[in-house]
């Protein structure tokens, strides 16, 4: 009679546990390494050429970006981008929250409200660009109505100014997509222990000390939320530009991701196109991998 | 992926071919005003006289916008049947990949070389000895549109050149006209300072330039001068808020802008809206300083077809496209003069017939878009759309930035 | 003189009457349960009183000041919430500082304050500590610190040990009953748990739908319940109910089931009359084996169901029909289907009137 065999087993590979899992994720892996990994890769490595209509393998060093960084129509693109970016930002985030914290007020018709406000988010960035534009338009839009009102000498005409059509993008963008933030701040708002309120109000605190000094820190995450993804729609700014202002006038609301397009395919120098949008690549991950690492690699909180 | 949509695409067409018996063709170009559609539907309707069948592909939006979409459907493997590109280095890359058919051999049975004048034409269609697109008009771009009405309301006598114009300005300004009417696509601003070159400064300065690429010349005294007429013009349109070409005609036909400087293409919207030149509206070539024109213009690319009927078909229209008939009808609705020297014009109108003699005189010079890349285009529509809007960049600023330009054009 | 005055305080909430016209006066320096199950309004009277909740009717005073529309803030009150609500940014100093930094006092008197605060309540080495630091009764007493460092004069308890496991709830428990001792502030606690209103109240306010059925000391209300609830509710296990007959006149007896309880030594608050009533003794008041013998009222019961507890055994038994339960020495050995003489004193029983549940 024997015993139960006196081999031992080994532990099987790692590798093929949950192989269904593995298998089933394939395409994705793929799809990540194919077509984002190694088309950022070559991108990259074409920007380094001097691709006209057709990518060639004519390496150049450094020209396109020398061309780049001397273009004064780059140099506006940035500058747009910046200035955009950050009241983007800032007033995205303030008007979102004061909407928020006016709808977190138990108020009656908060579904009504919360729809009128969000329902600009679901129109797209074309038909938001082409609605202010003519909005804006001097001869129909508000300066024609303010003016028909009796104001004659009122002037209200963003996009035909150089120096602030670029506010008049903003505008049109922060109409668009402040519906968003306010509802992730409501939620975030929902998420606060009532208990919170009734003892600040027991201590003597103000409304507005209480949303600043208690509620918003606690509100951290929903921030950082809304942060990424308000960052990531303005890196993105391009269609809004395209449908309002077509980069004008003169050039003054031009923005990288259009600089992208317009070198790419109507200057047929993809080149020019690549290193552009290598740079907007740097610019992101500039931001990203320090948020990152903060989120992710440090110390986890408790 | 390529010869997958091929296989698709022809063996589509080929069900569609055995079943009509005539062939589809799909041809696509950016004629969209009122004018160019009224022309492009007589190729439309002379092709469809030889049994074959014209699908139409408009692409609104001008050429800056219909350009990368041909670009892209033909580099992306579902080719039309035909598309227009202007006459010039805008297909090169295209042909130079190989991805265009060549019509040498039909060029050679209907003797292109001898009817089709000036033989730049058919030298910008030419590599390596072989024909590649067909041309089928001359336009040139140096053309000042005076509208007759509004000089009649700011009572001053119509100009007949261009300093004359510019002395009118302020006169059309205190009647509530804008003196220049042009459209913000940066092509537009790009084209009026390119007509100002040769009006101004002569056709050897503009040659230099455009054909030597010589910076030097670029940033030379004979260049400032005509940055100084490119400061009055700025001045001018300053007014100036719409967009489309077509916009800008529509303001001088109606009398609410002086003037435009626009290619012979205008005719067609001036015909469209029924004004007489002469009557309702005056043209001075040359902005009638230097009575030049480019000859410029729109030719057929053919990209290499699979299918054998619709190759059959690529020849039809080529020829039908070129033949005298078609010439004469098409051109005559297009305001731009016929490709071949053996027609009869004797329907043009004045402005037609006034450009019909200058290019017998032989006074032509090369159309920008057969000497520049569309890279170079581009920089330079980004430097002027940026100098006519913004008055704070200084004509020398901005030449200093053209010379630049012309020094890195290849 | 007294500390918190209601006077007829009532609170609807729509058609739906949540608080009925109720009157307590608290002695400076009480420690006053408001004892109830859920939804009997103990938690929303508290809010009233501290100001949460607008009322619909009736007064509050508090210290003699009439604040029935003053804001919380004004009203000299201090809060202990259930999740303590302490501000999780802020460190423990930051909590305390926070309500006076907001009512711009000097920031040397606010140094003094919070280090009196934290010496009483000894959380001095936790001043720079953030909440998610602190463990439940440090959190507890940092809440507590809160109202504290105010100086007010009423402490508000919102169900304070609710969320605890029952060990540490047993410490806490007596850390607030040494707080108040030290204290001496009066305070208003809310809790559904009887044990903790007996251990901490110096009276209780049992409350049912909205209305007191009994405000009294913890020793009345155990002993003397006023109405078949309050008995039933008080008592850990709760106290046992016989329903019969009761004689009224001279001799006064209970009867049910062919026996009879005699009722001459029993201190009715008037003549007793008859009627359907029910009998209740609690089961500590049961005393069994010999020293049954020497009590008025005995019988002998078949034992039915053990529960030992440790401490003591529960014995479950019938007597004539009517189940009841009564308490042994833990370490009494008791079988099931033993008999056992029981016995118990009726001058320590409740009895109720069937109809309106109300004490004799």
């Amino acid at each position: 009679m024997s015993s139960s065999s006196g081999t031992a087993t080994r532990r099987p590979s790692q590798m093929f546990r949950n192989l269904n899992a593995k298998i089933a994720s394939i395409p994705m892996i793929l799809t990540a390494l194919c077509v984002f990994l190694g088309g950022t890769v070559w991108t990259i490595v074409y920007s380094f050429t001097n691709s006209k209509l057709l990518p060639r393998l004519k390496f150049v060093g450094l020209d396109q970006y020398e061309r780049l960084w001397s273009a004064p129509r780059w140099l506006t693109s940035i500058e747009n981008l910046f200035v955009y970016g950050i009241l983007s930002l800032i007033f995205s985030l303030v008007i979102g929250f004061l909407l928020a914290a006016m709808l977190d007020q138990k108020i009656r018709f908060e579904g009504v409200f919360r729809t009128i406000f969000l329902y600009p988010f679901a129109l797209s960035f074309v038909v938001t660009g082409l609605t202010w534009q003519w909005i804006l338009n001097p001869d129909f839009g508000v300066q024609h109505l303010v003016r028909s009102a009796g104001w004659e000498s009122f002037t209200f005409n963003p996009l035909y100014d150089q120096q602030i059509v670029i506010y008049g993008i903003l505008i049109a963008a922060l109409w668009q997509g402040t519906g968003l933030i306010m509802c992730l701040m409501l939620a975030g708002l929902r998420g606060i222990d009532e208990d919170i309120w009734k003892a600040a109000r027991v201590d003597g605190i103000p409304m507005w000390k209480t949303y600043l000094f208690i509620v918003i820190p606690m509100m951290r995450p929903v921030f950082i939320t809304t942060l990424v993804i308000i960052a990531s729609g303005i890196v993105r700014l391009y269609d809004l530009v395209v449908a309002q202002t077509s980069g004008g006038p003169g050039g003054a609301s031009e923005v990288p991701a259009k600089y992208v397009y317009d070198y790419m395919f109507l200057a047929q120098n993809l080149g020019q196109g690549f290193a552009a949008s290598t740079m907007m690549l740097l610019s992101v991950a500039i931001i990203v991998v320090p948020w990152a690492y903060l989120e992710f690699g440090g110390r986890k909180r408790g | 992926m390529k010869s997958f949509k091929l296989f698709l695409a022809s063996a589509s067409a080929l069900a569609f071919s055995s079943m009509a018996g005539a062939t589809d063709l799909e041809v696509t170009h950016w004629w969209t005003s009122g004018g160019e559609a009224a022309a492009v539907a007589e190729f439309a309707k002379a092709f469809e006289a030889t049994g074959n069948k014209w699908i139409d592909g408009a692409i609104a939006g001008g050429g800056s916008t219909a350009r990368p979409v041909m670009v892209s459907r033909i580099t992306g493997g579902s080719p039309m049947g035909a598309t227009q590109f202007n006459t010039g280095r805008q297909a090169e890359e295209l042909v130079e990949a190989g991805l265009m058919r060549d019509f040498t051999d039909l060029a050679e049975k209907e003797h292109w070389k001898d009817v089709i004048r000036p033989a730049s034409l058919l030298e910008g269609c030419t590599v390596d000895g072989k024909v590649y697109c067909v041309p089928v008009n001359i336009h040139s771009w140096q053309w000042l549109w005076l509208s007759n009405k509004a000089f009649e309301d700011a009572g001053v006598p119509v100009p007949t050149n261009w300093d004359e114009f510019v002395a009118a300005g302020p006169a059309l300004e205190k009647a509530g006209k804008i003196p220049l009417a042009i459209g913000g696509q940066s092509w537009q601003t790009t084209g009026t300072f390119n007509v100002l070159i040769p009006a101004i400064a002569g056709k050897d300065v503009f040659l230099k330039v455009y054909q030597d690429h010589d910076a030097e010349v670029a940033a030379g005294p004979e260049i400032a001068k005509v940055f100084k007429a490119a400061d009055d013009a700025r001045r001018m349109s300053a007014k100036s808020n719409v967009q489309d070409w077509n916009q800008a005609t529509n303001l001088v036909i109606t009398g609410q802008a002086g003037g435009q400087i626009m290619g012979d293409w205008a005719q067609g919207e001036f015909q469209v809206a029924g004004q007489v030149a002469g009557e309702d509206y005056t043209c001075l070539p040359g902005l009638g300083v230097n009575e030049l024109i480019s000859t410029g213009g729109d030719s057929f690319y053919f990209p290499k077809l699979d299918d054998p009927d619709k190759t059959a078909a690529q020849e039809v229209l080529a020829s039908t496209m070129l033949s005298p008939a078609t010439q004469v009808s098409f051109n005559l609705k297009k305001g731009s003069v016929p490709v071949r020297g053996d027609v009869d014009v004797s329907a043009a109108n004045d402005c037609m017939k006034k450009g019909l003699e200058i290019l017998a005189k032989g006074d032509i010079i090369p159309d920008t878009n057969q000497l520049n890349t569309e890279d170079t285009n581009n920089q330079l529509n980004d430097l002027f759309v940026e100098f006519f809007k913004t008055p704070a960049l200084t004509p020398e600023e901005a030449q200093k930035r053209y010379a630049a330009i012309i020094a890195s054009a290849d | 003189m007294t500390s918190v005055s209601i006077r007829d305080l009532s609170l609807k909430f729509g058609a739906l009457e949540v608080l009925k016209s109720l009157s307590i006066d608290i002695e400076d320096g009480e420690f006053l349960v408001l004892l109830g199950p859920s939804g009997c309004g103990k938690s929303t009277l508290l809010n009233c009183i501290a100001g949460l909740l607008d009322i619909s009717g009736g007064q509050i005073f508090i210290k003699g000041r009439n604040v029935t529309w003053e804001e919380p803030k004004d009203r000299g009150i201090g809060m202990v919430f259930q999740s303590y609500a302490l501000y999780p940014q802020m460190t423990v100093k930051g909590n305390l500082s926070f309500g006076l930094k907001t009512a711009r006092v000097p920031r040397d008197e606010i140094a003094r304050k919070v280090a009196r605060t934290a010496e009483v309540l000894q959380i001095e080495p936790l001043l720079d500590r953030k909440p998610s630091q602190l463990s439940g009764g440090q959190r507890q007493r940092v809440a507590i610190g809160r109202a504290l460092v105010r100086d007010v004069d009423v402490f508000l308890f919102d169900e304070p040990l609710s969320n605890l496991d029952a060990k540490l709830r047993a410490e806490l428990r007596v850390e607030i009953k040494r707080l108040h001792q030290k204290l001496r502030n009066t305070m208003i606690y809310v809790t559904h748990d009887q044990i903790e209103a007996l251990t901490l109240a110096d009276r209780i306010a049992v409350m049912r739908s909205g209305a007191i059925q009994q405000l009294d000391t913890p020793h009345e209300i155990y002993n003397r319940p006023v109405n078949l609830y309050v008995a039933g509710f008080m008592g850990s296990p709760g106290m046992n109910f016989i329903s019969g007959e009761i004689d009224g006149g001279d001799s006064p007896a209970f009867r049910f089931a062919g026996q009879s309880i005699d009722l001459s030594t029993y201190p009715a608050s008037a003549p007793i009359k008859s009627g359907p009533g029910i009998f209740g003794i609690r089961p500590e008041h049961i005393v069994s084996g010999d020293a049954a013998s020497v009590e008025p009222y005995q019988a002998t019961v078949e034992i039915d169901v053990v529960e030992p507890m440790g401490a003591d055994t529960l014995v479950w038994a019938m007597l004539d029909g009517s189940e009841f339960r009564f308490r042994v020495d833990g370490q009494t050995g008791m079988r099931v289907g033993d008999h056992v003489r029981i016995g118990f004193d009726p001058a320590r029983a409740s009895v109720f009137d069937t109809a309106t549940e109300l004490r004799l």
